[in-house]
């Protein structure tokens, strides 16, 4: 009874309005969850700095014992857990961050003691971003360590799904109520982290994708990871923010190298220039995180036995920077019918992938 | 005193004969007209009266009749101005009473001139029909009115001239000498014509210059994969989606489309022309339409405009494209009710208009190539260009509605050619080559459909496709096995096997094979998945 009422009480605390993160963990200090929700108007005003004061006027919280205890149970419900800062189970790595958060929900599992890498990047990256990020999601999952990213659009789901591929474990960190899929179209994605993984967030069932609470998402996202991989950023993105952060709380900051042309390399390449580790195989970071040098020559190529002598030319003129069918007509001087013909056999055998309509890269395998 | 002649107009693309009746007879002094008229052939009483007194005839002062049979049809135009005139000229016995039934068509002017009308075509046709051997067309129509064979048109210009020519023979009793008279002076017309028409070719008006000319497809470098769908397109008559950046070229290749169509057959020529003479759009011409139209209706188009209808229920776009390609470029700009409507016409080939008393049936027998830009901004996948999101993406594409799409046979993507690839100085088919290719394709599908009521491998239906897309076990096996992976519709399916028919046609293969059918499946696929 004693502690499930404690449990109530910092879940009261921790999602009550008006005070800031910042303000809540000072008064911790001195007081406890109890107290700080019973003390009344005026006491409030005597403790808190005037600032805080006009803030925390703006909403009045008032500690309703049976509004949280309805909430409580709409938690369990939900099958939303909900995990203190305090708590034994808390992830170490992100309480020894400076920014902690108070509390955190989440629905499947937590990450535990094995390595994690957050994958971050563009939201509107090239072919070759996603397809690099699925890649080194794929190779470091199959290696055991966990993919953590923020289940948005582009280097983010292609991230996650590279590591569901092949069953290793992903978390999603949300900016939003652990049970509000955002985006939606993400849906099949979060269903499936659920099983192989979890999706985590600082803020309580329902909350819904604010614009401030993608970067206070990015310190988290960083905060559980050992390092954070850059795969594709513009200048003055969200991805550099979280990349920021990191350094911040001392992780290792990796960034995939891009031609300077490029737009979307322009973050990674200036991470690179203020310091950032430099990474063109998953095997570098693997290098990092475990401190070994594990001599693993990752043979790119297809094993072209099986292609024929025409299925190699057209496999030889791809890279990971799509290819139009155009080019490879022009390329290889083959008649259309042939090449189309070349091309599904080899996607359909795995070597090849179409990206968008009639655009061509090699599968990594 | 009665008199009787005829004048014409037309429903859809067909001609009427109507029948223009006067009746002079002692009462006050009033001129009528009668059989449900719409205001502009109420206003003609007002024109043929002023008309005639400044051509020198006065109308007696006694009660005129006129009426335009059949009167349970609603009638409107100015095509009946002539004939009116003429038959009130013979009940007030200024002429003298006709010996056979002669047509009289055209709008008259207020000092006796006739003007030029829309429809001459299909009412002349018409009037060779039933058996007329006479007709009188106003001068501007007077081209228009000779494509039609054995039967005998004089262009005319005033009313005094039809009260001359009238006069003169028909004293003697004898129309055969007329039509001789004027098959005879419109041979030596035609002779002057054709020599006026060499010699001015070079000051020929410059506008048309571009319409006139053929567009080839050797003007466009590159562009294999795109070339070789529209040929694939045009040698089944399916429908194809271009998807391209702009600049890329996807108006420059629809536009050459026509140019590998097959050659018209003269009832083609024919009925395209029908149709562009209702619609009044073969005024400036006159002549026979022998190359396929190319329409390419701006986004911002009406319904009435493009399925056919306002006011006259005129033919639309899709009418106006018969027997060739209708382009509509920016496809997702277009109004979805709009495109919508074009379901129909596309399943049964002609479209039914319906106004107030007027029911119209126009052929539209068109290729539709439709093109669009594969996102909002147009320019993805060039990311140094495009910020559109996946979702911005897909919200564009999902403003065409699947229905349509589902109409649509082939998607290709048009990528921008390379500066080098255009400075290459490479060697590229003529239009003439590919239109041959095309021919012999549709031979084979004419020869081969003979006793079905379609002629196109896109038209296959349902008993069709049994009977004239069998596949091998093994061919069947694969493609079951593709269909079950890609979760793809039974739609698709059949989509797929007349792409593949028309392919396997190419090659003059009665088999379908494999590869026709992967080809046929890469440029099917992505229809529905986008």
């Amino acid at each position: 009874m004693e502690k499930n009422r404690q449990r109530e009480m910092q879940y009261a605390f921790a999602t009550m309005y008006g005070l800031s993160r910042r303000t809540k963990q000072r008064l911790l200090k001195t007081f406890s969850e109890e107290e700080i929700l019973s003390f009344t108007e005026k006491e409030m005003k005597q403790i808190l700095a005037p600032k805080e004061w006009s803030n925390y006027e703006r909403y009045k919280p008032l500690y309703n014992i049976e509004e949280i205890q309805k909430e409580w149970q709409v938690l369990k419900e939900k099958g939303i857990h909900f995990i203190y800062h305090s708590d034994l189970g808390f992830p170490d790595r992100l309480k020894q961050t400076s920014d902690c958060p108070l509390a955190l929900f989440y629905k499947g599992r937590l990450p535990g003691k094995e390595k994690t890498i957050a994958i971050v990047g563009s939201r509107i990256p090239t072919a070759y971003g996603v397809e690099m990020a699925a890649y080194f999601a794929k190779e470091l999952a199959e290696r055991g360590v966990s993919i953590i990213s923020g289940m948005a659009f582009g280097i983010d789901v292609a991230a996650h799904k590279g590591a569901l591929g092949v069953n290793g474990y992903t978390y999603g960190i949300l900016g939003c109520g652990p049970d509000v899929v955002y985006p939606k179209e993400n849906f099949f994605v979060y269903e499936q982290i659920l099983k192989q993984g979890g999706i985590i967030s600082e803020y309580k069932p329902g909350e819904l994708p604010m614009s401030y609470r993608f970067p206070e998402r990015n310190r988290i996202i960083s905060g559980l990871s050992d390092g954070v991989l850059v795969v594709e950023a513009k200048a003055k993105s969200g991805s550099l923010i979280t990349a920021d952060q990191a350094l911040e709380q001392g992780k290792d900051v990796f960034a995939l190298p891009g031609r300077t042309t490029d737009l979307l390399s322009e973050g990674c390449n200036w991470l690179i220039r203020e310091g950032a580790r430099i990474v063109t195989e998953p095997s570098h970071i693997l290098e990092e995180l475990f401190q070994l040098c594990e001599n693993n020559e990752k043979n790119n190529k297809v094993q072209n036995n099986s292609l024929d002598n025409r299925e190699k030319i057209v496999y030889d003129c791809l890279s990971l920077d799509p290819k139009t069918v155009e080019d490879i007509i022009n390329a290889t001087n083959f008649t259309v019918s042939e090449v189309i013909s070349i091309l599904f056999r080899l996607e359909l055998n795995g070597y090849v992938r179409q990206v968008i309509r009639n655009h061509y890269i090699r599968q990594l395998i | 005193m009665y008199s009787k002649v005829y004048s014409g107009t037309w429903e859809g693309i067909e001609g009427i004969l109507i029948q223009v009746e006067t009746d002079i007879s002692n009462g006050l002094p009033v001129f009528d007209m009668i059989g449900y008229l719409s205001s502009e052939v109420k206003e003609a009483k007002e024109r043929v009266r002023t008309a005639l007194k400044n051509q020198g005839f006065l109308l007696p002062p006694r009660r005129i009749t006129v009426n335009l049979a059949p009167a349970h049809m609603r009638k409107s135009g100015t095509m009946y101005d002539v004939a009116i005139a003429v038959s009130v000229l013979i009940a007030g016995r200024y002429l003298e009473e006709l010996q056979q039934p002669i047509l009289f068509i055209g709008e008259v002017g207020l000092d006796g001139s006739i003007n030029g009308v829309q429809g001459v075509l299909p009412v002349i046709l018409k009037a060779k029909e039933e058996d007329l051997s006479i007709c009188f067309v106003p001068k501007e129509n007077q081209k228009e009115a000779d494509l039609v064979k054995d039967i005998c048109c004089i262009g005319v210009s005033t009313l005094d001239e039809i009260v001359s020519i009238l006069n003169r023979w028909s004293k003697e009793d004898n129309y055969y000498e007329m039509i001789d008279y004027f098959r005879e002076k419109r041979n030596e017309e035609s002779d002057c014509f054709d020599f006026e028409k060499t010699h001015m070719q070079g000051t020929r008006s410059r506008k048309n210059k571009e319409s006139e000319q053929h567009l080839d497809f050797a003007d466009i470098r590159g562009q294999k994969l795109v070339k070789r769908a529209l040929e694939i397109a045009v040698s089944g008559h399916h429908n194809i989606l271009l998807s391209g950046s702009p600049g890329s070229g996807k108006s420059a290749l629809a536009k050459r489309v026509p140019s590998i169509m097959p050659e018209l057959t003269y009832e083609e020529q024919l009925e395209i022309t029908k149709i562009y003479s209702v619609s009044g759009k073969l005024t400036d011409t006159g002549t026979l339409i022998t190359k396929r139209p190319y329409r390419a209706p701006h986004h911002s188009i009406s319904m009435a405009a493009l399925i056919g209808g306002g006011r006259n229920a005129e033919p639309g776009e899709i009418s106006l494209a018969h027997k060739s390609v209708l382009f509509l470029d920016e496809l997702p700009e277009f109004k979805r009710d709009i495109l919508d409507m074009m379901r129909q016409p596309l399943e049964d080939r002609q479209v039914t208009v319906a106004r107030n008393k007027r029911v119209h049936t126009y052929p539209a027998d068109f290729m539709l190539v439709a093109a669009m830009n594969p996102c909002p901004c147009g320019y993805f996948p060039n990311r140094q260009k495009c910020s559109c999101t996946d979702r911005m993406r897909k919200k564009y594409q999902d403003r065409l509605s699947g229905p349509l799409l589902d109409r649509i046979d082939m998607l290709v993507s048009v990528m921008p050619v390379s500066m080098k690839m255009i400075r290459a100085d490479s060697k590229e088919e003529g239009s003439y080559v590919i239109q041959k290719r095309v021919e012999r394709t549709r031979a084979i599908q004419r020869r081969r459909y003979e006793e079905e009521s379609f002629c196109v491998n896109a038209h296959l239906n349902e008993q069709g496709i049994e009977k004239y897309c069998r596949l091998d076990e093994k061919e069947k096996d694969w493609l079951e096995q593709l269909i079950d992976k890609n979760e793809m519709s039974y739609r698709s399916y059949v989509r797929i096997l007349k792409l593949a028919r028309t392919i396997a046609d190419m090659e003059e293969s009665e088999q379908i094979k494999e590869r026709h059918l992967i080809e046929a499946v890469m440029l099917r696929m992505g229809l529905q998945e986008e």
